[in-house]
């Protein structure tokens, strides 16, 4: 619908108009999500892997980060490279709360998630004018910019000052977990749960007046803007909500392990989650959670099979390009769609069966 | 005049103890000049594995696999040989990138899911810190080649090398004996790269002497203009000490070289210099000029323990360079071995072989400057006798003999000699 | 004050590396609209290959050296023949984040092969060298100046004089139009991976020496250079040379202040981010 002006990656698939048929499919995807739920909550922790349950809610924590992406890059049409750069802050923002006071860790958190949009729509308003190729660089040396920022002042540990970080201590820079989720398993449990609230936060805001009004800004700015809407509200409204959900990552990965450090989000991460959120899809909702597996459990999944893990970068840079090439719409948009149309092949095998067996009978 | 009155100390302390070029020291060797691996017989180890892991570094600008590399090469030499007591050691190393959460979840792994038994030959920049509390909780008492201060005021933590911070100030004790009047530190930035080496900046402090610290990232792209930065930074009969690993220090010395900037201050570098690539790289310019601080022996050396490494070297591990770091990890693979071979069999289990490894004393070997021990006390630097080489005419050769490193109000050397006496943990 | 002049000279080393990869990148893009991100991948590829011949084969310097040049024009036109053609239609954020995809390809690659282990590359020229004034000038460095004003100035000439030169720069005009005239379109692309495959090449060998034979120095070292390439909007040769060259020169100026010394490597990103800002001030809105 006058879209060859936007990228066919960037389009939403058409939905249906039948009502009855739109209602059974809502009921069933919902009872899909509750059972995925069910299992990520209970059957994970049952499993009583301590290494397993760390590494799925890192995966969690970056699949909140690709929702960020997928949120600005497939329902809006803004591509942003620095997403791993806003975690960091993110994170450096909690640690900061966490030692300077004595905030509970859901209000550090939130905080951080605040403050963090706060900064992310200031560094992104003069970025508005930009789009496409310029977007994607300006951001890239942002990403750069930060990663080197963050290596001339590294993470508060504890130390004095606005920084807050004391060079004659190596202690790790941690934020404590709150006392109700101390544990590896509870921790887990609470970064699943944060996890779903920004899913639900994301689809409220689609399925609302900021929905439709990036759907109309991705199809055609000058279009929309001559419809009446504000582009520049709703563009500022996407960016603060991304960083929003990035900041509250960045608290959550502060309290998830040892600590963090400046080697965590070198500016290559940035390229891999865009690789990922790209493969996993940006239309679907499923994609980010698939980015998030790509992008911290099958590398896990490597390194305990004694693979090397440089496979997997081959991997995403062959799924960028296939994604580029094809104008696929991601695996989380594909996989159910192959299996669809594998069910229905084995259905009409089996029809077929059976009608020539009553035939014979 | 202190300084002196030190080294004589040292001297005096060297001659008691085993140290390089000595012939004695050997690890359950009978005779001859070359130790065995293990029990020495030949047999190739088999039956159920004895698991061992490690944690280590390696990122661009930082890699310490030497380490476990030669650990491992040493490990397939026992297994070569007999094993403990027949069943062969099998080595998990975990390698890591500095990202906190990994780091944890590979220790987790390792004991809860590999089961290991012990962890050797750990050297990572931030696995102390990270996993400190999770050792202590585990009951694991840590045989490794680190990095960070935490290593040095754990109980649960005790390396056969010193750490940067030791080393740093070791070389820096040496350029101070040379007459410098300005102490610049350059060193690698990080994680915790200004901390690992504040003795060296406290002790040039305490002897009335400037200092000024610099961190570069790395990999190094500019060393031009951080070798001019030094220099100028130093002044005339100022000195450069450096800390960073063989491959970006090259880069910073070769510049220095290129530049013409040898002759204008002194230069110390601290353990990682001391590698038989470093050795390789450095042309005439360099002969004599260069005073790295030699936490192990000289690679040359004739005792039989370095020259079994430098066998072992030869046919498990060519691939890795001659040098400290390599020795780090043989030494802990020696260390480790000699323990698990002195328990029964019901013994070799995760809390046998801990309390074992806690009650190392008195492990005499002609890599290090004085015996190696464990020993039940808050925190561990077992290795705190040092020497100085230098490369003439690409080869590494001593400059200064088994010393002490300065005890410092804060780095705890004083309190760790007094307890090393009274429970005989390494006796001459 | 400390003595400025040496990191004067320094800078200029500094700002041929940022030159030499931004005009390679600039010729590219003109040619093809084509902003090409694996350029640094590709020639630590060719350098880490060069590496190999000469400490692992043991074959002569010069052969490897060859090879490494080579080889980037190879992999330069391989990528652009097979991606090129299906891509050339989609704008130039989709063409972006393809050479994206080729530099996570070529990264990983490199690190499977390779490792993070320590290499270095040195090129014969390196041990030349003359003194001006406190410093020492090696053959490489002046190499990399020149190797950057040459391919300036004979890629200018070469668009203006001859006949590919001019179909390249209609191709960046307009490619549909430029094809209706008869001018064999996928020819002139391929000419334009190919000759910015070669610079990459020889551009990775520069560097390996200059900076270090670090895969993911030299992959993301394009990044800084970039900004050299942005000042100019992408557009002209001229500018992107002078421009990183003046980034050089700041960068390696700001070296001896301690106080804003640890920070000077951000020196490019904060040149790029404000040129881009800049150039952008007069756009009200985005018309996809």
């Amino acid at each position: 619908m006058g879209a060859s002006s936007v990228p066919s990656h960037l389009r939403a698939p058409g939905r249906s108009p039948s009502r009855g048929g739109t209602q059974s499919r809502t009921i069933a995807r919902g009872a899909g999500v509750v059972a995925f739920l069910g299992l990520v909550l209970l059957g994970v922790p049952a499993l009583r892997n301590a290494y397993w349950e760390l590494v799925l809610l890192t995966s969690a924590i970056y699949t909140i980060v690709a929702l960020s992406l997928a949120l600005l890059l497939g329902r809006v049409g803004m591509i942003s490279l620095g997403q791993v750069a806003l975690l960091a802050i993110g994170g450096w923002i909690a640690l900061r709360l966490g030692f300077a006071t004595s905030m509970p860790f859901l209000l550090v958190v939130l905080a951080t998630g605040l403050i963090t949009s706060v900064l992310g729509t200031l560094i992104g308003l003069p970025a508005l004018r930009l789009s496409g190729l310029h977007l994607a660089l300006i951001t890239l040396m942002f990403a750069a910019a930060i990663t080197l920022l963050l290596e001339a002042t590294q993470f508060p540990n504890g130390g004095s000052g606005f920084l807050g970080h004391s060079v004659l201590t190596t202690a790790p820079s941690t934020l404590r977990r709150p006392g109700f989720a101390s544990s590896d398993a509870a921790y887990y449990r609470l970064v699943v749960v944060v996890t779903a609230l920004m899913f639900l936060l994301t689809i409220v805001h689609i399925r609302s007046r900021p929905g439709r009004a990036w759907a109309a800004i991705r199809q055609s700015e000058a279009a929309a803007l001559a419809a009446g809407v504000n582009v520049t509200l709703y563009k500022l409204w996407a960016l603060a909500l991304a960083s929003f959900m990035t900041g509250v990552a960045g608290g959550l990965l502060a309290a998830s392990g040892g600590g963090l450090t400046v080697y965590q989000f070198p500016t290559q991460n940035s390229i891999i989650l865009l690789a990922v959120t790209l493969m996993g899809g940006i239309v679907s909702l499923w994609g980010p959670v698939v980015a998030g597996l790509l992008f911290e459990a099958l590398p896990a999944l490597l390194r305990m099979w004694g693979l090397p893990s440089d496979l997997l970068t081959i991997l995403f840079g062959i799924g960028v390009l296939q994604v580029q090439l094809t104008a696929a719409a991601g695996l989380a948009s594909q996989v159910p769609k192959d299996l669809a149309n594998l069910v229905r092949l084995a259905s009409t095998l089996i029809r077929g069966r059976t009608g020539h067996q009553e035939h014979l009978g | 005049m202190v300084v002196a009155l030190a080294m004589s100390l040292g001297i005096a302390l060297a001659a008691c103890g085993g140290n390089t070029g000595s012939a004695g020291g050997a690890t359950g060797s009978t005779s001859g000049p070359i130790s065995k691996c293990g029990l020495g017989n030949g047999k190739k180890a088999t039956g159920t594995p004895i698991k061992l892991g490690a944690i280590v570094t390696k990122q661009p600008g930082t890699d310490f696999t030497p380490i476990t590399g030669m650990a491992q090469a040493y490990f397939s030499c026992v297994n070569d040989n007999g094993g403990i007591n027949g069943r062969p050691i099998q080595y998990i190393v975990d390698q890591e990138q500095s990202d906190p959460q990994q780091v944890h979840a590979d220790a987790v792994d390792l004991i809860q899911n590999q089961g290991i038994l012990a962890m050797v030959g750990n050297t990572s920049l931030i696995d102390c810190s990270v996993n400190n509390s999770y050792y202590q909780q585990q009951g694991f008492y840590v045989i490794g080649a680190s990095i960070e201060d935490q290593c040095h005021t754990s109980p649960n933590y005790a390396t056969v090398n010193m750490g940067p911070n030791y080393s740093t100030e070791g070389a820096v004790q040496y350029v101070v004996s040379q007459g410098a009047k300005k102490v610049i530190i350059d060193a690698a930035n990080v994680p915790g790269g200004a901390a690992e080496v504040h003795f060296g900046i406290e002790y040039a402090q305490e002897k009335g002497l400037a200092t000024h610290l610099f961190l570069d990232d790395v990999p190094i792209t500019d060393a031009s203009g951080i070798a001019l930065r030094d220099v100028q930074e130093a002044g005339p009969g100022g000195a450069v000490v450096l800390n960073f690993t063989p491959p970006e220090g090259l880069k910073i010395v070769e510049a220095a070289e290129q530049q013409g900037l040898i002759d204008r201050v002194k230069w110390g570098w601290s353990t990682p210099g001391n590698d038989a690539s470093v050795a390789q790289a450095l042309d005439a310019p360099w002969n004599g000029k260069l005073g790295i601080n030699a936490e192990l022996s000289l690679v040359t050396a004739k005792g039989p323990d370095t020259a079994l490494y430098r066998q072992v070297q030869k046919k498990y591990a060519p691939s890795i360079a001659l040098g400290s770091f390599s020795e780090m990890g043989f030494v802990a693979a020696e260390i480790v071995t000699k323990a698990l071979l002195q328990l029964p069999p019901d013994q070799l289990t995760k809390q046998g072989v801990n309390t074992a490894i806690r009650n190392i004393k008195n492990f005499k070997t002609d890599i290090l400057c004085k015996p190696w021990y464990y020993g039940d006390l808050p925190y561990h630097v077992p290795n705190n006798t040092d020497l100085t080489v230098t490369p003439v005419n690409h080869v590494m050769v001593q400059k200064q003999g088994c010393f002490e490193i300065a005890a410092l109000p804060d780095n705890n050397l004083a309190a760790i000699r007094s307890a090393e006496v009274s429970q005989h943990l390494n006796t001459a | 004050m400390p003595d400025l002049r040496p990191y004067l000279v320094l800078g200029l080393a500094l700002g041929g590396v940022f030159a030499v990869s931004g005009v390679g990148m600039v010729v590219l893009y003109r040619a093809t609209g084509v902003l090409n991100l694996a350029y640094g991948a590709i020639g630590a590829l060719g350098s880490l290959i060069a590496w190999s011949m000469i400490n692992v084969f043991l074959l002569p310097d010069w052969l490897s050296y060859v090879v490494a040049v080579v080889f980037g024009g190879v992999a330069s036109l391989l990528y652009g023949l097979l991606v090129g053609p299906p891509l050339a239609r989609r704008d130039p954020l989709v063409k972006a984040v393809g050479t994206l995809g080729f530099l996570l390809i070529l990264l990983g690659i490199m690190d499977w092969v390779w490792t993070d282990k320590a290499h270095a590359l040195i090129l014969p020229t390196t041990q030349w060298g003359f003194q001006l004034g406190e410093v020492t000038v090696n053959v490489t460095q002046i190499l990399a100046v020149g190797l950057a004003v040459a391919t300036t100035a004979v890629t200018e000439v070469f668009l203006r004089v001859t006949r590919l030169g001019t179909a390249m720069r209609a191709l960046a005009n307009d490619r549909e139009i430029t094809a209706t005239l008869g001018v064999p379109v996928r020819r002139v692309e391929a000419a334009a991976w190919l000759g910015s495959g070669l610079i990459a090449g020889a551009t990775g060998l520069l560097l390996s020496t200059l900076v270090g034979l670090d895969a993911v120095t030299l992959t993301f070292l394009v990044i800084a250079a970039l900004s050299a390439a942005l000042v100019a909007r992408l557009q002209s040769l001229v500018v992107t040379l002078v421009a990183g060259f003046v980034i050089g020169i700041l960068q390696s100026l700001v070296t001896p202040f301690s106080l804003v010394s640890s920070y000077r490597s951000i020196t490019p990103f904060v040149v790029a981010i404000v040129a881009l800002l800049w150039f952008a001030r007069r756009r009200p809105v985005v018309l996809s």
